[in-house]
């Protein structure tokens, strides 16, 4: 559980995004204040393979698509969506 | 939506009294793709997401054209070749819009819809279809 100086989000990992890390899920513990682009700054450094997918990935947070590098709710759910072949 | 998809239900669904058309739109599991044989092909999804743009697209398809009903299922997991992936019907009183509604909404589908598509090579090896990159 996160303390008060801690909070912790869930990533979502599909396709490729999935493959690379070897994982569909896992949870990261960040500093309180942590923006979105530190969460995927961890996830790379946990799965580097994942650094070289970046430019072409789409991010939902709580399964809505961002644009902008938002600070953070605790217990958020973040979704890596490498481009999209569904038909 | 992992079990094959029942065209013929969906097309009941459809049937109205104000409409004179239904437009359908089956995609379908293909043996080949860039010149290259594939024995099969899976697809996988954010389910959540993916369940709620396609609700969304149903909508966003009446509201852009004069159609009664827009039904759209799309199938996850493995598609065996030749087996239906994607369907889409559209009713409405007259067969113009129900084409012009039917192929929007499939073309919508292919960049907006968390889903994606992998291929199994006939000669070994597999590939992740390339895509369109998701814009909020």
């Amino acid at each position: 559980m996160s303390d008060s100086s801690t909070l912790t989000v869930t990533l979502l990992l599909f396709a490729q995004a999935r493959e690379r890390a070897g994982r569909s899920k896992l949870d990261v513990e960040l500093p309180r204040g942590s923006r979105l682009s530190d969460a995927l700054a961890a996830v790379e450094r946990l799965h580097p393979a994942l650094a070289e997918l970046r430019p072409h990935l789409a991010v939902a947070v709580d399964r809505r698509l961002v644009a902008g590098d938002q600070v953070l709710e605790d217990r958020v759910e973040i979704a890596l969506l490498p481009p999209v072949s569904g038909g | 939506m992992h079990d094959a998809i029942d065209v013929a239900t969906l097309l009941e669904r459809s049937r109205r009294p104000e409409c004179g058309a239904i437009a359908v739109f089956l995609g379908t599991s293909r043996d080949h793709h860039e010149g290259r044989k594939v024995k099969r092909l899976s697809y996988e999804a954010y389910e959540p997401m993916a369940a709620a743009a396609l609700d969304a697209l149903e909508r966003e398809t009446r509201g852009r054209y004069p159609v009664v009903s827009c039904h759209i299922v799309h199938r996850l997991g493995e598609v065996p070749i030749t087996e239906v992936s994607v369907a889409i019907a559209v009713a409405a009183e007259h067969r113009g819009p129900a084409f012009e509604a039917c192929r929007w909404a499939m073309d919508e589908l292919k960049r907006t819809v968390p889903i994606w598509k992998k291929e199994f090579y006939a000669e070994g090896g597999e590939g992740w279809v390339e895509g369109t990159r998701l814009g909020p």
